[in-house]
């Protein structure tokens, strides 16, 4: 009982040195080798992600969810014979607008829980290197740390 | 800058520890900053991502905040010019108010700058905004340039 009455005792917390940031997530991490540079933080009604290994805003594109009123049709299937994209529309703001970015894109929209909370978002990528390990990295990176 | 782990590394490639210390690259590393800028009877939210060479600077009401709009000023590659470039990159269209506050920056720091400022100002409350934005710049400059 006097436990119970007894004023709750502070709850130890591990006294690490953490700088505030601006931004919901802002590290940086080596993805494949690679320093990036990642920053992540939900507006109204959009979302900013920040990935590059450029130190600088090489492109900034924006991404609309084609089908946004329901997330159960957004989801990709991923079956060799049978693959199936989230319907999105990437407009090119700043940057090289190419179908190797475009790609990259929809491979991280598959790939990562961008698509479950359908709200548009804008992303800046500036990758070395736009290859299959490197993607499948950084993807890997975003689900377990960013979203 | 968070203490980060992720449990299967090998996915991540090389990304042993994702702790954001992992690496010796300080001078290439991004800091950010968000301070909130008394103005009167408005409040504004200040976000700052300080970049290699570049700055980008996300200005809300503290009511709510939105990323409506995104424009990107330039310096002059010429010293001995002052007029720094700016353009509306997302949202807009012409000359915005995030326009012309990435121009007058760029200006005043010969740095890119990317400004989101989304306050809907009025040529009251734009000048006062702008003059308290710039004092706490001057004061706290090693978050900005």
């Amino acid at each position: 009982m006097d436990e119970i009455c007894a004023k709750p005792k502070p709850t130890e917390v591990p006294r690490e040195e953490v700088k505030q940031t601006g931004f919901e997530k802002q590290f940086s991490v080596p993805v494949n080798g690679i320093p990036t540079e990642i920053v992540y933080h939900r507006f109204g009604r959009k979302r900013l992600l920040v990935i590059t290994q450029l130190g600088k805003i090489a492109g900034t594109y924006n991404v609309s969810f084609d089908i946004s009123n329901s997330p159960s049709v957004l989801k990709p299937v991923h079956n060799p014979d049978f693959h199936v994209s989230v319907p999105i529309t990437i407009n090119c703001c700043l940057g090289a607008n190419t179908a190797e970015v475009d790609c990259a894109i929809q491979f991280l929209v598959n790939n990562t829980k961008l698509w479950e909370s359908p709200t548009d978002f804008v992303i800046c990528l500036g990758l070395k290197e736009i290859d299959s390990p490197n993607l499948h990295a950084l993807a890997k990176v975003l689900n377990e740390v960013v979203l | 800058m968070e203490n980060l782990r992720i449990s299967d590394t090998a996915a991540a490639g090389d990304a042993v520890q994702l702790n954001g210390h992992g690496h010796n690259q300080e001078a290439g590393r991004f800091t950010s900053h968000m301070t909130i800028l008394d103005n009167g009877p408005a409040q504004f939210i200040v976000r700052v991502l300080k970049m290699n060479g570049s700055t980008m600077l996300i200005i809300n009401s503290k009511e709510s905040e939105v990323f409506d709009e995104l424009a990107v000023g330039m310096p002059p590659r010429d010293s001995t010019k002052s007029d720094a470039l700016s353009s509306t990159i997302m949202g807009g269209y012409g000359q915005t108010e995030s326009s012309v506050l990435a121009a007058k920056l760029s200006k005043r720091y010969r740095r890119q700058f990317f400004v989101s400022l989304n306050i809907g100002g009025d040529r009251l409350v734009t000048p006062l905004f702008e003059k308290s934005l710039v004092t706490y710049m001057q004061s706290h400059l090693d978050h900005f340039v």
